[in-house]
Order: C-alpha cells, then structure tokens, then sequence
C-alpha cells in the first residue's frame, strides 16, 4: 500500500517539521539499513535517551514512513521474523531538508545571539 | 525464558490485540519479538528499567489505541495506572481463548464511570462457614426467577457486569457476586484463587445463593470459564436451575481440542487430575451434558487476530478460532430449546463490549421460563 510520493520539493516540504519519532527513525537510518529492534536502541543513543521508542512507536511510524515511500523494506531471506529496513531516494531527501531546515534554525538563533553553538557565538 | 518473561510477553500479546488490525497484521510478530527483547534486557538491568519498559510500552498502547476505542478508555484519562489496571484486567479476558480459559471478565472498577444512581447497594454475605462473599442485587426482589450473572471461578467480581445489570428491565431480579478471592469477597491464601477447585467454588455458589435467599429458581448467565462453572452447576442441582445463558462460554473439551492444534497454550493439557478439578475433560473424553431447558449461546463475532499469538502459523490460528465457535454450536445443541446468537461487534468480553446483547437474552430466557409455566 504505498502511496509514494510525487518527489517533487514542494511536496516533502509540505512533511517538515519532522515529528520526533519521524526524524529519528529516518536518522537512524541515514548511515545503513537495520532490522526495528536495532533502530530503537539507536533512538535511544541518537536522542541521549530523551526518545524512549517502545514497540507500539516505532512500527506506527514505520508504518507511515513506508506508506510514504519514505523507507523500504527489504527481503531478508536469512532471519524471516525480523525485516530489515532503509531509507528511500525520497526519505533520503526528506531527512536532507529535515535537517537543512534544522540547520538553518540554528544558523538563524545564532545570527541573532540568542544561542550558543560549536562553542563560540 | 523465565516465568517472569513468559509472562510479560503474554501481557503484551493481549495488548496488542487491542491494536489496529493493519498495524497488527503487518508488524505483529517483530513487535511481539522486540517487546521481548526489550523485556529481557531490562530484567538484565534491574527492576526500574523493568517498570520503565512497561510505562512507556502502556503510554504508548494507549495513544495507539485510545483513539479506535475511546469509549472503554475514558477511564485511561484519569492516570496511567488506572489505564495499566484496564488494559491488564481487558486483556486477560480477551486472551482466554486458547488459554486454560479460567480467566473470565473484567476487574475493572466500572461503577467509576456510571453514576451513583446507577450503582446498586450490594452486601457482604456471611456463609455457613463463616466466610464473605460480595453480593449485588437489582431490580424487583419478588420477582422469579432470579438471575445470577457468573464470572469464571478466578477472578470475577460483580463490577464486570455493571453494565449488563443496568440494561436488564427493573422487572427482572439480578444477581452479580464478587468470587471468594475477589474483590470484595474473603480473600485466600492458597491456592491462587483461579487454581481453585471448581467443585468448591460450586460449593460456595450455593452457599451464597440459599443464605442470602434468592428467590429459586434460578437463571445463570456464565461468561468465559463461567459457562463451564455454571454447567456443573445445573449437573449438581438441577432443580435449582430454569435457564442459562452462556456468554462466549469456554468448553469442557478445550484443553485436549486445542492441544491437538497446539500444544504451546497450555503445558499442562494432559494431566487429567488438574484438568478435572479446573472442570476440564481429559484426552478425547466428550461432555456429557445435557439440559432441555431454555438456553441462549451469546458468540463473538470479533476474533483475536493471529499475530497475538505468535509462533503459531495462519493455518493453526484459523483452526482454533474454528474450534471456538463449534463449540458454542455445540453448546446451543445441548437443550432441545438451545439458540446459538452470533454478537455482533463483540470480542470475549461482551459484558464491556455488548452489554446490551447480555441483558436481550436474559430478557428473552426469562420471558421463555414464565411462559411455560
């Protein structure tokens, strides 16, 4: 069932900003692909421990993610109870601007003095 | 896996039967898998990060959840807890099929959410033996027959069927009873209230009905193991007894059907001696029984979906919800005035879901009792 998206910038921008449990699991995902249990312990690092992602989280927004053409699964022959997961060419770019616009929050509160960032203002 | 775990990890299936069916469908077993894991490695790590496991797992069943079912959760509302007590209370119920089946109806406290006109005064009962039992009447107290609304033998009490209670007509008398080693009721040591023997439990049924002098004879109305209780009832005094009504009743012949499906429910399925005393026939035995009184069969139409049971493949799932429905068929067979009705919209736990189901056919068999006579 997946409605992927027209990967139009437009479109993905209409998906910013990230919910929390959104951006993390694409984050996790941003360097390889993982099975779900691996992509809450890395939640879990990722955020220092503010995102306790439990079970019922993580595949509602796997569920999402994957409805969106945003992640993918992929067959894994060898261990048929745990699927494994990664980003798509959109879920790619979507974390891009996720996190360009991100950035450019940061860049924004710093040019304005109100943040201190990479330890100098 | 250590008992502990196992035992989590049943909690959880019967939480995750409460999710959407496409979520459970296309992500149940690695769900079901990581909850286990996750488990595992906190009980590694002590009991706080146990709790914390379950917190955020409740937290985050109720906001998958809450939104599909919203009614049975307004409670959920009011804390965490309150939610924790309804999910476990809601699931173990939902999960009997399969199981031994001694879990029966729902301990949550319902008369919270109804208002105090609502509620009936109940009174403690003192039986011969010097015991208490719970008992909570409404409706016309010359009116006959009586109606007794049973849990299983375990954990029941009259809270469980506040709603039915309430929809039955004030023409009719009703009776809810908290079980010994209930809510309300004297509490026991040992054994665990549920590992009771059921002739016992019987036993106390009639203490308490003769002492607090319901008016005979009686319609019982059994729920879950309540419909195996209420059975063995009638057998033992049948003159006490006008009508049934069994409400998704287990059957004496589960133990050893569903160990032919499976024998991962139940480890303890062919020891005959446990399952007699449980009310449970022993390999290949078949149930006798046989009543020509009135008698309504209340079924679910809404199953457990496969993945809350896991390890279990689509075509043993198929099986076991196909044995659970010929035995009500079976049971409808038991009296020459027997009706199997199919509920819709309703899971195991019909008095929460199709209270309204319950008090119809109460209705109907009483209707049915004073006719005849």
């Amino acid at each position: 069932m997946t409605t992927s998206l027209p990967g139009d910038k437009d479109t993905l921008n209409t998906l910013l900003p990230l919910a929390p449990s959104s951006f993390f699991v694409l984050f996790a995902l941003a360097d390889g692909e993982r099975h779900g249990y691996r992509i809450m312990q890395d939640v879990k690092v990722l955020s220092e421990g503010r995102l306790q992602m439990g079970p019922a989280t993580l595949y509602t927004t796997i569920q999402k993610l994957s409805s969106l053409g945003l992640i993918e699964e992929i067959d894994s022959e060898s261990n048929a109870r745990r699927r494994t997961y990664r980003l798509t060419h959109d879920g790619k770019r979507l974390l891009d601007a996720e996190l360009s616009r991100q950035r450019n929050v940061l860049l924004l509160a710093r040019k304005k003095k109100i943040f201190q960032f990479g330890g100098q203002l | 896996m250590n008992l502990a775990l196992r035992a989590g990890c049943r909690l959880f299936d019967c939480l995750l039967a409460l999710y959407p069916v496409e979520l459970r469908a296309r992500y149940g077993g690695e769900m079901r898998q990581d909850f286990e894991n996750l488990l595992e490695e906190a009980s590694n790590q002590g009991l706080i990060a146990v709790a914390q496991v379950w917190l955020t797992t409740v937290k985050e069943s109720i906001a998958v959840v809450g939104t599909a079912y919203s009614e049975p959760f307004a409670l959920a509302a009011s804390s965490v807890f309150a939610a924790a007590a309804l999910f476990t209370a809601t699931l173990l119920g939902f999960c009997t099929i399969g199981v031994s089946g001694t879990v029966q109806a729902n301990t949550v406290p319902i008369t919270q959410q109804m208002s105090p006109n609502a509620m009936q005064a109940g009174k403690l009962v003192p039986l011969a033996d010097g015991r208490h039992m719970f008992l909570e009447c409404s409706g016309d107290p010359s009116a006959e027959p009586t109606v007794i609304l049973a849990n299983g033998k375990g954990l029941g009490t009259a809270d469980a069927w506040a709603k039915v209670q309430q929809l039955v007509p004030p023409s009719i008398r009703t009776c809810s009873y908290d079980a010994i080693g209930a809510g309300q009721s004297d509490h026991v040591q040992q054994p665990h209230p549920e590992l009771r023997p059921i002739d016992q439990v019987v036993s106390e049924m009639h203490d308490l009905f003769q002492t607090a002098q319901l008016k005979r004879p009686y319609v019982l109305v059994g729920a879950s193991a309540g419909g195996i209780l209420i059975r063995r009832y009638q057998q033992q005094h049948p003159n006490e007894i006008a009508g049934l009504v069994f409400v998704d009743s287990a059957h004496e012949e589960q133990a050893w059907r569903i160990a032919a499906i499976s024998k991962e429910f139940d480890p303890n399925w062919n020891n005959p001696e446990s399952l007699r005393e449980n009310g449970f026939l022993p390999d290949h035995q078949k149930l006798t029984w046989h009543a020509d009184i009135p008698l309504i069969v209340l079924e679910r139409t809404e199953k457990p979906p496969c993945s809350a049971f896991p390890g279990l493949s689509q075509q043993q799932c198929d099986a076991l919800n196909d044995e659970w429905h010929n035995h009500q068929v079976d049971l409808a067979a038991r009296s020459r005035y027997g009706q199997l009705r199919s509920v819709a919209g309703s899971g195991h736990i019909m008095h929460q879901q199709r209270p309204g189901a319950i008090a119809e056919a109460v209705k109907d068999v009483v209707r049915e009792i004073q006719r005849e006579r």
